[in-house]
């Protein structure tokens, strides 16, 4: 049996590490959950060292001292064909995102840890694709950095911050109210794109 | 649902701002348009934007097809045991949605 094994990095926490066996559509694919040191960020800033590896209670759901690498394995069913899916590296992100969320609900229903924050395309960060059948592991892709959705959103055009330096600035020292209409369409649209589909 | 309501508090600021520019003070502006939304949101549209028109007009006006798809999925959202819009129909609302607020900006 042929299977795509993908690597990618969540800047946050959500589950303890470990392996998972997920049933989703029919497939299931084994995640292994690893956390990453990230607290360099923080060491700097507080002027402080942190050693070893402390352990945040209850967890870490910002990503402040840990971030989440992530393999998953994906098997392939006998019609489909390894190419065409390292070939579209999107639909890699959303089966990705899918067994992610899959997980993320299972444990935030099990805990009660309401803060749980569920993962959209946008927090996948692949960066590396694999095939492995009987003959061992293949590389498929070698990798960019940075997200693949990044910020191309069709509704609305998006600015660099610099474009609006003088707008900004402008608000913010006269204190003007922002229209209410503007707040709640931004709201919205970031509900979408992180798959709310209550809320958006 | 929020990207409903925002197009309702658009329609709602853009008319207020258009009552202030007629030279109304913003109490009068906020009344005439607290008088606009008295009833449905629909009525509301139809007498601000769509007055002039005959109910043949409107029935094919891009704008108002644009309008009723982005009312007919908040139906759906708000009456989940009738159907759950899928993620195409919902991007569908929201490009909707910008549609009618740049064609609300222009009749300013």
């Amino acid at each position: 049996m042929t299977s795509i094994i993908v690597s990618l990095v969540i800047p946050f926490t959500f589950s303890d590490e470990g392996e998972y066996r997920i049933r989703l559509s029919g497939r299931t694919s084994i995640i292994k959950i690893e956390h990453i040191k990230n607290s360099e960020g923080l060491e700097k800033t507080k002027g402080i060292r942190i050693v070893g590896a402390p352990k945040i209670i209850p967890d870490d759901p910002s990503g402040l001292h840990y971030i989440t690498k992530v393999e998953i394995s994906i098997p392939l069913f006998p019609d489909e064909s390894a190419g065409e899916w390292v070939l579209n590296e999107r639909f890699v992100s959303y089966v990705c995102m899918k067994y992610l969320s899959r997980l993320t609900e299972v444990i935030r229903f099990t805990t009660h840890r309401y803060w749980i924050r569920m993962i959209s395309v946008r927090d996948i960060d692949i960066f590396r694709m694999e095939t492995e059948d009987e003959t061992g592991r293949k590389p498929s892709l070698a990798f960019r950095l940075g997200f693949p959705e990044g910020f191309i959103f069709q509704p609305i055009p998006i600015y660099e911050q610099t474009s609006k330096k003088n707008l900004i600035e402008k608000i913010l020292v006269k204190g003007n109210r922002l229209p209410l209409s503007e707040n709640l369409l931004l709201d919205s649209l970031n509900y979408f794109f992180q798959v709310n589909f209550l809320k958006r | 649902m929020i990207i409903n309501i925002s197009l309702e508090v658009f329609v709602e600021e853009f008319l207020t701002d258009r009552f202030i520019a007629e030279g109304n003070e913003e109490n009068t502006a906020n009344q005439l348009v607290d008088r606009l939304f008295d009833g449905k949101f629909h009525t509301t549209i139809r007498k601000a934007f769509f007055k002039n028109m005959t109910e043949e007009e409107i029935k094919i006006h891009d704008i108002w097809i644009k309008f009723e798809n982005v009312r007919t999925k908040r139906k759906h959202v708000t009456h989940p045991h009738t159907k759950i819009p899928s993620y195409n129909e919902t991007y569908r609302v929201f490009l909707d949605v910008i549609s009618i607020r740049n064609w609300i900006l222009t009749l300013s």
